[in-house]
């Protein structure tokens, strides 16, 4: 069966500060498919254009050039009331850097995404519940971020991604604040998820975390330098191709010496 | 939306209660100029001029009708600083909302209802201390002008509600500009860093240029030859080299004395980073509360042969030293927030509190300095002049003055406090 086309970037470009003395172009002409139920992880070292291009597939950012493609049409003319109802059905959002709002309780932070869709309350709580339950934070509702370990507001950012039920979801350096054990967790509820059909996108530095991926687009310098993708191999052998491919940065740096 | 926003009011309750205290504030003050302005006992006599021109238009309104527009003005500039600071700190929620698939539209209809609510909440307070402050500014007027106190009318009411929601509808248009100025991935990524500048802008006129129309400007004020009811020549030249003095002179200076003392003088490099770096952040709040306190002190000068413009505009100028003077204030404890962590940071290398304690107060001192006398040495000869050729009670110019020293001393005092506590609060957060 043909998988359905979700998100399509075509030859998109970003410049950061255009026609001033700083302009860069943090993405070369690059190219990027989203299909329903993908595991794509982006990997690359840090100014690669990784979030670049993940707030672009977002639909958080504009590409300076190219298209964007959202069910087959063009983000650039859409209205941003479009845009946004695109967002609330469609992706999970999950950054470290976007926490939670500290005055509001872990649950209420959960449910903000159905707020904004309008859901009843009944609904929202329900919704919430279940995927406090998914992520062990099921104790915690009631609590105010403040109160709760680090570990603890990450899986609730998590959660906040989830409780729409995505068909994508979008995930930058989703367990930073996670040691492996807690990782290890988070991302076999992606692989889940995944596995039901929802479709994943997650930008990390780390091999580990991108070897539960189906495939893994390798960006350098703007580019997407390598697309790795994981076939029949097993999780192991995927995670040594992955190794092997970053490590050919660090042989780099050895040879310098 | 309608319930997470007001679930936020009352969630975020601090800065729900500090917006309401200052439109409250606004409201008091909006209200006591409106219905200051309508009351009779400043009521100018109607000017027959002929309307067919427009000079003879402007000519046709009274002066006071101008003072209290600037007044509304300072009220709105009050509106506008408090807002941005309320959105500011709104970011993280700005961003959440958006990538939860919140549209512009909704974001700015929240934002609207919080305002709208508050403000509602904040009228009752707001016209009551009104009221009461028309009472106390009309018994003060009538003493003056032996008149009898004449009460608030009817329309007043509505012309302030107008006024006040003209401000409104302003602040949703400004929400509705900064929602669309700020993309989410700059909020995603500058959430936890502070802005700090440090560096002033690249100008093609050298600086000396602005210290000596600065300079200039202060003689040709003194200079006896020189009409003393025409001044504006000389301000006009005064207000350009206080521009160019706040918007990089200082910065420049501090710069070269840092190039020079860098690693000798342990306290005062970071005393004066800061310095700068606070001046070239607050430059627009410092630049217009400067421009408009020697405007109204200006003002009041030239209409002191004008009874009922000369207390307008000399309210007007109590309202410039004291609200501006407390927008300062406002700004710089914010930057403080901001740079809790950066004093955290010096504690962890080695700092002691107290030393930290000293850099924070030498910046303070620099600053409430810059922004006491760059003001005060142009005031001062204008007050000088007038006082000398007899147009001016002298007691009268030595309270204006003083009182702007005053305010700015208090106000300094009580930001080295705010400062001071914060960076103390962020030390023990630490521990």
């Amino acid at each position: 069966m043909e998988k359905k086309e979700l998100l399509r970037a075509q030859n998109i470009t970003r410049v950061y500060g255009k026609g001033t003395p700083n302009e860069m172009e943090a993405l070369h002409p690059t190219n990027v498919t989203i299909y329903e139920g993908e595991f794509v992880a982006i990997m690359g070292p840090s100014g690669a254009g990784k979030s670049t291009l993940l707030t672009i597939l977002s639909t958080l950012d504009f590409a300076t050039k190219g298209g964007m493609y959202l069910d087959g049409e063009n983000a650039a003319g859409m209205e941003d009331k479009y845009l946004s109802k695109f967002r609330n059905e469609n992706l999970g959002y999950i950054s470290q850097d976007l926490t939670l709002i500290d005055t509001l309780t872990m649950e209420e932070n959960i449910g903000i995404p159905l707020y904004v869709s309008g859901k009843s309350q009944s609904y929202i709580k329900q919704k919430v519940e279940e995927v406090a339950k998914l992520c062990h934070i099921e104790k915690l509702l009631k609590k105010l971020p403040g109160e709760c370990s680090g570990g603890q507001v990450q899986r609730a950012t998590v959660c906040r991604g989830l409780v729409n039920d995505p068909k994508l979801i979008i995930a930058d350096e989703p367990t930073g604040n996670l040691d492996s054990k807690n990782a290890h967790e988070v991302l076999m509820i992606f692989k889940e998820l995944n596995k039901k059909g929802t479709g994943v996108v997650v930008v990390t530095h780390d091999c580990q975390i991108a070897s539960y991926s189906n495939k893994t687009l390798y960006v350098l310098d703007g580019n997407i330098k390598e697309i790795v993708e994981k076939g029949d191999m097993s999780q192991e052998e995927y995670y040594q191709k992955l190794v092997e491919l970053t490590s050919e940065d660090i042989d780099e740096i050895f040879n310098e010496e | 939306m309608f319930r997470l926003a007001l679930k936020m009011i009352r969630k975020d309750l601090k800065s729900s209660a500090f917006y309401m205290i200052v439109m409250t504030t606004t409201i008091a003050i909006s209200f006591i100029f409106t219905a200051t302005s309508n009351g009779k006992a400043l009521t100018v006599d109607q000017v027959n001029t002929d309307l067919k021109s427009l000079p003879n238009m402007f000519a046709a309104v009274p002066a006071s009708d101008y003072l209290n527009m600037v007044i509304i003005v300072f009220c709105c500039f009050l509106m506008f600083y408090v807002n941005n600071n309320y959105i500011y700190n709104k970011k993280n929620e700005i961003a959440i909302l958006s990538v939860s698939g919140a549209s512009t539209f909704q974001i700015i209809i929240y934002f609207l209802m919080q305002t709208a609510f508050l403000f509602l909440l904040a009228c009752i307070p707001g016209l009551i201390v009104g009221w009461f402050g028309v009472q106390v500014f009309f018994q003060f007027v009538s003493s003056i002008m032996h008149t009898t106190i004449q009460s608030v009318e009817g329309t007043t009411l509505i012309q302030s509600f107008i006024i006040i929601g003209v401000i409104l509808v302003y602040l949703v248009f400004y929400i509705c500009a900064y929602v669309f100025r700020i993309d989410v991935k700059e909020l995603l990524a500058s959430r936890n860093t502070a802005k700090i500048i440090n560096r002033a802008p690249v100008s093609k006129i050298p600086d000396i240029v602005f210290v000596l129309l600065y300079v200039g400007s202060i003689v040709l004020i003194i200079l006896p030859n020189m009409d003393y009811q025409n001044l504006s020549t000389q301000l006009f030249f005064a207000f350009v080299g206080l521009y160019g003095i706040v918007n990089g002179v200082i910065s420049k200076l501090v710069f070269k004395w840092k190039f020079k003392n860098s690693f000798t003088q342990k306290y005062k490099t970071v005393s004066m980073s800061n310095f700068s770096s606070t001046i070239l952040t607050s430059k627009m709040t410092i630049l217009i509360m400067m421009f408009s306190i020697i405007m109204m002190f200006f003002v009041t000068m030239v209409y002191s042969d004008k009874i009922n413009e000369m207390i307008l505009s000399f309210a007007g100028y109590i309202i410039a030293v004291v609200l501006l003077s407390m927008t300062v204030t406002f700004d710089l404890s914010v930057q403080a927030k901001q740079r809790a962590v950066y004093y955290l940071n010096l504690w962890k290398i080695g700092y002691t509190r107290k030393e930290l304690m000293k850099i924070m107060r030498y910046e303070i001192f620099l600053v409430y300095t810059t922004l006491l006398v760059l003001p005060l040495l142009i005031m001062a000869p204008i007050g000088y002049r007038y006082v000398q050729a007899g147009a001016f009670d002298f007691n009268m110019c030595a309270f204006m003055l003083g009182l702007f020293v005053f305010v700015v001393v208090f106000t300094g005092i009580v930001t080295a406090f705010t400062y001071g506590h914060t960076i103390k609060k962020s030390i023990v957060g630490e521990k």
